[in-house]
């Protein structure tokens, strides 16, 4: 079972694999189109039109162009590229488009991302995609803050781990990961309400795991714990809001206590913010 | 119309577009030598408007037809709140309302369908094999996609959309 840690060293290697092909992208779109026009306008036989090559130029503006946009500090000059390469080799224009015109405008463009990667920083990745909580989440964040002050952070951890598998749909994963952590945190136990939650998401994910229906009996949240959860109990006549109720709370409870107790899990918090924020506001 | 096992639906899609150059061919051999002349290849051509359709429709079902049973093992039975961008990729089971009903007649339906905790748009690229309507209360198979392949909200694809009980009109 991969941890936390781990998602997120692989999102970042695909993210930064992802940008490394877009980087060689460039040079190879736009001098490969170059050398191309250079073969085939060398090779003799009907004249070739050399704009068919010229993709090549217009591809490599676009790619630079979004390494430009997905970078902290925006290259003005860089993200006006697809603009030119338009203007010489798409619009209808008096001038003829040669192998010169070609061959200088991919040495440029390839210059613009050695100046790119030089001047304007790493480009954002998932991880570092300067994503924030939105609200109502963190606000709730706040609320909780206190409480998960004296979370142990083996126990925030796992309630980031276990809110990343549930919300991957990964629900035995996630029971296990639930249950574990309910076993370390009962010998402390410095929030009740916390082992309540991590009860209550072992119990549904293991019912979801086996496509069960919903039991006559299952885990609550007490009265007492109404302080710290995000919605309202629901009344004891309306069995299926208590029981979906429970769990909204306890993923909410588990977000938050990973987010405020385990800053090195916030990066994969992030990306499950969409689902948290979906069971806040249905 | 059954072929082997597959019941193979003809869109109207497809039966309008064949009645229509249908109509054009004769209006046009009635007027026109040259056309009467090319008759032999111009009315297989014709007859290829509803063979292709027919065809790509039964590909499409048989290929359903033989990833169900994968789906009925490996999907989960979730509820429509749990379903999000996390999921995609994964394979899921819901059950609920139909409220909505598109694009039948292309024969790639689009349905809304709900239960308590939510609605999800579920998109099916070949016919069902039932005749969905809403307030049908279905049970849906299908894989989580996003609704733009790589942008959007979380969507179904569907394989299966199959009737749990007669609608209520």
């Amino acid at each position: 079972m991969l941890n936390t840690g781990e998602i997120m060293v692989q999102t970042r290697q695909k993210a930064g694999s992802m940008i490394w092909l877009l980087e060689l992208a460039v040079p190879v779109f736009s001098l490969g189109g170059a050398l191309a026009a250079i073969i085939f306008s060398g090779s003799g036989g009907d004249p070739v039109d050399l704009r068919y090559f010229a993709t090549g130029c217009i591809i490599g503006s676009f790619i630079l162009a979004y390494l430009a946009w997905i970078r902290p500090h925006k290259d003005i000059v860089a993200l006006t590229t697809p603009i030119y390469s338009v203007f010489f080799f798409v619009m209808p224009s008096d001038f003829s488009v040669g192998i010169i015109l070609i061959l200088l405008y991919a040495v440029s463009l390839t210059l613009l991302l050695v100046r790119l990667k030089l001047r304007f920083g790493v480009a954002h990745t998932p991880e570092n995609g300067g994503q924030s909580l939105k609200e109502p989440l963190k606000s709730y964040c706040e609320t909780v803050r206190q409480q998960a002050a004296g979370i142990p952070l083996e126990a925030a951890h796992a309630a980031a781990v276990t809110f990343a598998r549930f919300a991957q749909g990964e629900y035995r994963e996630a029971a296990q990961a639930a249950g574990a952590a309910t076993v370390s945190l009962t010998e402390t136990n410095p929030c009740p309400p916390l082992v309540t939650a991590f009860a209550i998401v072992r119990e549904q994910a293991l019912l979801l795991d086996e496509s069960t229906d919903q039991p006559e009996q299952f885990i609550e949240f007490s009265a007492s714990d109404a302080a710290v959860l995000a919605k309202p109990l629901s009344p004891a006549d309306q069995l299926n809001d208590r029981f979906e109720v429970s769990l909204d709370n306890a993923l909410l409870l588990l977000f938050a206590t990973a987010w405020n107790a385990s800053a090195k899990d916030q990066p994969v918090l992030l990306l499950g913010q969409s689902f948290a924020l979906k069971i806040f506001n249905p | 119309m059954k072929i082997g096992n597959i019941d193979v639906k003809v869109s109207y899609i497809t039966i309008a577009v064949f009645v229509i150059f249908t109509i054009f061919l004769l209006s046009a051999s009635v007027f026109s030598p040259d056309v009467r002349s090319n008759l032999i290849w111009l009315i297989p051509c014709l007859f290829l408007l509803l063979v292709i359709p027919v065809a790509l429709n039964y590909l499409s079902r048989s290929q359903y037809a033989e990833v169900t049973p994968l789906y009925e093992a490996e999907a989960k039975t979730v509820r429509v709140k749990l379903i999000n961008e996390n999921m995609v990729g994964k394979p899921v089971r819901i059950e609920g309302v139909v409220e909505r009903v598109h694009f039948q007649f292309l024969n790639r339906p689009q349905y809304l369908v709900a239960d308590r905790s939510g609605a999800i748009s579920v998109k099916m690229f070949t016919s069902p094999d039932e005749d969905v309507k809403v307030n049908d209360v279905v049970e849906v198979l299908g894989q989580v996609i996003r609704r733009y392949l790589v942008a959007g909200e979380p969507v179904i694809n569907c394989v299966s959309i199959r009737k749990k009980k007669k609608s209520n009109d």
